[in-house]
């Protein structure tokens, strides 16, 4: 870890102590079970089979965006932005849209690098149990459900770090 | 879905048991409904149509004959209209495509038959055309009115996605062969605002023609969305002059769920619009509640917004479900929404007579998912039967996909006393229904999962 990337460490962590007593904030603490959670879609670039199970070992965050939401046009960049700088946190961008193309150019447009996931089906809103998009949840390494919540993901929400990052500071790529 | 052949007495008896026991079964009164601001008594839907006698006889809604095909779409399709002049047996049908990755193409395929076949599709002239959304006219006029998105104007030059939108309105008098030069919808000579969600009202004469949709513009966006942001707002255009002018768009709504799109309807002479409204609070957020604006003086002044049902959904992201809205005969006016309010998620169904006092919603369908991009599709036959569709998203498989073409359509008859009875045989695999009244009876249309446009004709 660089010298940067310690105090950002640093400055992490305390922000997630100081800010513990707000985590019910932060969306909801998962009401689901503890157990590994089945959830399948496809990459959107290469239209492979991709799940949960790929994601196993570290924490994941998820989270749904359409091109017809409006919050999401905002969220996406913002995201796009936290990912490329905090290299040790697995994002996924899942994309609801019917069509494929429609998503790859609002991809395109956004500039997005991180992993998108194609789910025509909307089965994310049925496992998750989320209704509206943009919505998120955070995986644990074990693939069980660790927080979840609906809107979009507030980067600089302390408890949403801690989950992602197991409560471990989050590291700052140099 | 094929045509009974078989409609023998005792076999009709026993549809329309089992449709009863369905229909008990779905059936759910609400919470209190929003009191009138008056403090008047909502009216019982019981008696909602005070001309219209129930019919004696068991009422057994069913499919009537096979699903036609209409037009192959493309998988991209969206925001489908239906339009029916049940006088004259014509059924249109428009929707959007990108097929070519480029500009935006819609469509509009029509029926002279009821729906039992439709001829080759028309495409609208120009390209980046958008939601065109069809309304017919007393007379039988097909009033047109779409978006166009100019690619190439970006009200945000950073945002690739705040096309400048230009609304135009156009008829036919022919059936939808063709269509008269359009009129563009004035703003100030400029398009201020990206619109979005565009729907109609239009008077049975067709001289008042209302158009509405949300502005999101993205100065008037808020960088996130946070209780207590800044709603979006909604805006109307209204003609008196049959569509050859319209006066300067207003602004009806300062508190609008964008992303949850509207219905329009013609309330006694006067425009009204059905959409989510927002208002800030919630634990988690934003609370989007049904809610109509009503016009007076024929759209040129608005009364404020009213919620329909405090459902009191709170969302801080999108519902993406639009309304199904329709008035009939006795000038009647029937709503239909989706809200995912715990313990009530689902489909309603609700009347009015004055777009004022609602009576208690009725469950037409509990759904604790979200069926994004489609409409809780309406309409109403020439005997005051209202029509209805529900959309399921359809179960999970087991490794945890889902498969879009699982989705499950349903349509539902309404009577005289307000109570939903399931269509026999209408529950269909697909997506993007739309839903109008023949003369008796109804039509269907939907996308398969072979992203065919299909309609289907529903009756008793």
């Amino acid at each position: 870890m660089t010298a940067r990337g310690l105090r950002h460490g640093i400055r992490d962590a305390l922000l997630v102590l100081g800010l513990l007593g707000a985590l019910s904030a932060c969306g909801a603490p998962s009401s689901a079970t503890n157990a590994p959670v089945a959830y399948r879609a496809t990459d959107l670039q290469s239209e492979s089979g991709v799940s949960l199970a790929d994601l196993r070992g570290r924490p994941a965050l998820l989270t749904s965006w359409a091109v017809w939401c409006t919050a999401c046009r905002e969220e996406l960049p913002a995201l796009e932005v936290f990912w490329a700088t905090h290299h040790d946190v697995q994002i996924v961008a899942v994309n609801l849209d019917g069509s494929r193309q429609q998503a790859i150019r609002m991809v395109k447009s956004i500039g997005l690098t991180m992993p998108v996931w194609h789910d025509p089906g909307d089965a994310f809103s049925k496992v998750f149990r989320l209704l509206g998009v943009p919505s998120w949840v955070i995986v644990g390494a074990d693939g069980s459900i660790v927080r979840e919540g609906p809107g979009p993901v507030d980067v600089q929400d302390a408890a949403l770090l801690g989950a992602l990052t197991g409560s471990q500071p989050v590291e700052t790529a140099p | 879905m094929s045509q009974d052949p078989t409609r023998t007495p005792v076999r009709i008896l026993a549809i329309t048991v089992a449709s009863a026991v369905l229909a008990t079964a779905c059936v759910a009164t609400s919470p209190p409904s929003s009191a009138p601001g008056d403090g008047s008594v909502a009216p019982s839907i019981a008696s909602r149509s005070p001309g219209v006698t129930p019919s004696p006889t068991p009422f057994a809604p069913g499919v009537i004959g096979q699903p036609v095909f209409v037009a192959d779409v493309t998988a991209d399709v969206s925001r489908p209209s239906l339009a029916i002049d049940p006088i004259r047996n014509r059924v249109y049908v428009a929707w959007t495509t990108n097929p070519n990755e480029t500009d935006n193409v819609s469509f509009i395929a029509t029926s002279s038959d009821g729906g039992r076949t439709f001829g080759s599709p028309v495409q609208i002239p120009g390209r980046g055309e958008f939601w065109p959304v069809l309304k017919v006219t007393s007379d039988g006029t097909l009033v047109v009115a779409w978006t166009h998105w100019q690619s190439d104007v970006l009200l945000d030059p950073k945002d690739q996605y705040s096309t400048a939108g230009y609304q135009y309105v156009a008829k036919s008098s022919d059936g939808g062969q063709t269509l008269s030069a359009p009129v563009q919808v004035e703003h100030g000579g400029h398009p201020k605002v990206e619109h979005v969600y565009m729907n109609t009202a239009v008077s049975s004469d067709g001289k008042t023609i209302s158009l509405s949709w949300f502005d999101y513009t993205p100065f008037s966006i808020p960088s996130l969305p946070q209780p207590g942001r800044e709603a979006v707002t909604m805006w109307a255009a209204t003609s008196n002059d049959g569509g050859a002018t319209f006066g300067e768009p207003v602004e009806i709504s300062a508190n609008t769920c964008v992303c949850c799109m509207e219905a329009g309807v013609v309330l006694d002479g006067n425009p009204a619009f059905v959409f989510r409204g927002w208002q800030a609070g919630g634990e988690a957020g934003d609370i989007r509640n049904p809610t109509i604006v009503v016009s007076t003086a024929q759209g040129q002044s608005w009364s404020p917004p009213e919620v329909i049902h405090h459902d009191d959904y709170v969302a801080p992201e999108c519902p993406h479900v639009g309304f199904g809205a329709v008035v009939d005969r006795a000038g009647l006016l029937h709503v239909t929404w989706w809200t995912g309010t715990p313990d009530r998620a689902g489909f309603w169904y609700t009347t009015s007579p004055d777009g004022a006092h609602f009576a208690e919603p009725v469950s037409l369908a509990p759904l604790a998912s979200t069926p994004h991009e489609n409409d809780a599709a309406l309409g109403v036959d020439l005997q005051d039967t209202a029509w209805a569709t529900t959309v399921d998203p359809g179960p999970l498989n087991e490794d945890g996909s889902a498969d879009p073409g699982k989705a499950v359509i349903r349509a539902w008859a309404i009577g005289p006393d307000s109570r939903p009875i399931a269509v026999t045989g209408a529950t269909v695999s697909g997506r993007l229904p739309q839903i109008g009244g023949l003369a008796s009876g109804a039509i269907l249309t939907f996308v398969d999962a072979q992203n065919r446009m299909m309609a289907v004709r529903l009756g008793s």
